[in-house]
């Protein structure tokens, strides 16, 4: 017997998985990809989902904006993450005692000159540090390294509360829209965080909710109020050769 | 697709919640995607799913705000990217070989104390291999990407940089190739007593 030519609707249907095992046509055709999906799909081992995990959270703590690290290790790129944020951590530090004056003097030298290109005031070697010569109209208005790091440092902590809040909101909204920025204020930006100490404290944190974490299973939730661009569509993407 | 592996309504607050860094909402998404993430590296055989899906979540976080849609749009996005770092990882091996580990390696499929359910788990796996092994590769890269990723014609198409009229002819055949070979064979589920 000729077997039935699949039309496109056929098709749709079966991988869909809306074609019953049972049906004579088809049916055979739907159960095999059925056990194609589940022979292959599993979830994963403990070891494994809790290994993804910290790879996640560890790339979560990048720098918003930065460069992705280039994968130099087969194992979740483990490797190149954990070097390059090692070589982050000695950048700052360093850039930290450059901006005081307090590396040897031909290496302040060096990064003093190396800054300079790139608009970031660093004294030089020889600089006398509490720059006696500049008057104070004419002090230099690019921050150096160490308020870069502060401002960062700000900025996740700002993240943080916010997220903290945000998860603390989420299940009393029960009904109806959901809007994060509405329920914690405005979300953080790295911009932004030029705060007087103390003004944090406006953002509720998540003690003074209760039951911080996930909707529960079968709770409503809104729509996050945020506006999506109607004509927007995920973007493209390759991945690194 | 699995509808319960779907975040549903909960998918907005969840994608909000993760921009924002939250961890129960980054764990959310991974159990919603990644099996059937692992499912699709696995069928393509790739020599070290485990490593790819790692390497497309980290890639996932990274990009997370640049990311606008709906829950079908953030699927086939994650989708492409790991079609995209598979076909990466594989040319790069070509270009230097190296000892790979076998694609069915027990270690990260099942609990070492339950080496029985990774036994059964291996012999199902190789006759459902055989059935992939049925299609040609560019009719298995059309009919996995849309069996395990859910996308549509259109984002196959644009995945695999081919017109949508040829991927529509490529997952025709890949099924009727796929019917000719079961015919040849037992149903794995039969065989194995399910």
């Amino acid at each position: 017997m000729t077997p039935k030519r699949l039309t496109p609707s056929d098709i749709e249907r079966i991988l869909a998985g809306r074609v019953s095992p049972d049906d004579p046509d088809l049916g055979s055709l739907s159960r095999a990809v059925a056990e194609v999906r589940d022979a292959y799909s599993w979830t994963p081992s403990g070891d494994v989902r809790a290994a993804h995990l910290a790879a996640m959270k560890e790339a979560l703590g990048e720098a918003p904006g930065a460069e992705p690290s280039r994968r130099r290790s087969r194992r979740f790129g483990f490797a190149a993450r954990v070097g390059t944020a090692a070589a982050g951590l000695v950048l700052v530090t360093g850039a930290a005692l450059a901006a005081t004056g307090a590396l040897p003097e031909a290496v302040q030298d060096a990064v003093s000159d190396a800054a300079n290109t790139v608009g970031l005031q660093i004294p030089a070697g020889d600089d006398e540090t509490d720059d006696t010569d500049a008057p104070a109209a004419e002090q230099p208005s690019n921050p150096t390294a160490a308020e870069n790091k502060a401002r960062a440092d700000e900025y996740t902590t700002a993240k943080k509360a916010w997220t903290e809040c945000v998860a603390g909101q989420a299940p009393q909204n029960a009904q109806g829209p959901f809007d994060p920025e509405e329920a914690c204020g405005p979300k953080p930006k790295p911009e932004q965080q030029q705060q007087a100490p103390g003004q944090q404290e406006e953002h509720p944190s998540a003690s003074d909710h209760p039951g911080v974490g996930p909707p529960a299973e079968g709770e409503q939730r809104g729509n996050s109020g945020d506006h999506i661009p109607p004509d927007a569509g995920p973007p493209a993407d390759r991945g690194n050769n | 697709m699995d509808k319960a592996s779907l975040l549903g309504d909960q998918f907005n607050v969840v994608l909000e919640a993760a921009r924002a860094g939250a961890d129960w909402a980054w764990e959310r998404i991974y159990d919603s995607l990644v099996p059937t993430l692992l499912g699709y590296l696995r069928s393509r055989g790739a020599p070290d799913p485990d490593g790819i899906c790692g390497d497309v979540l980290c890639q996932l976080v990274r990009d997370i705000h640049r990311f606008r849609g709906d829950e079908a749009g953030f699927r086939s996005w994650v989708f492409v990217m790991a079609h995209h770092r598979l076909l990466d990882d594989l040319r790069r091996r070509k270009r230097r070989p190296e000892s790979l580990t076998a694609p069915e390696d027990f270690g990260s499929i099942v609990d070492p104390d339950d080496v029985a359910t990774g036994v059964v788990r291996r012999h199902h796996e190789q006759d459902v291999r055989r059935l992939i092994d049925a299609l040609t590769p560019p009719q298995r890269d059309v009919l996995v990407l849309r069996i395990f990723g859910g996308l549509t014609v259109e984002e196959v198409a644009k995945a695999v940089e081919r017109r949508p009229g040829a991927v529509k002819a490529l997952q025709r055949r890949g099924l009727e190739a796929l019917r000719r070979a079961m015919e040849g064979q037992e149903y794995p589920s039969e065989a194995l007593g399910r």
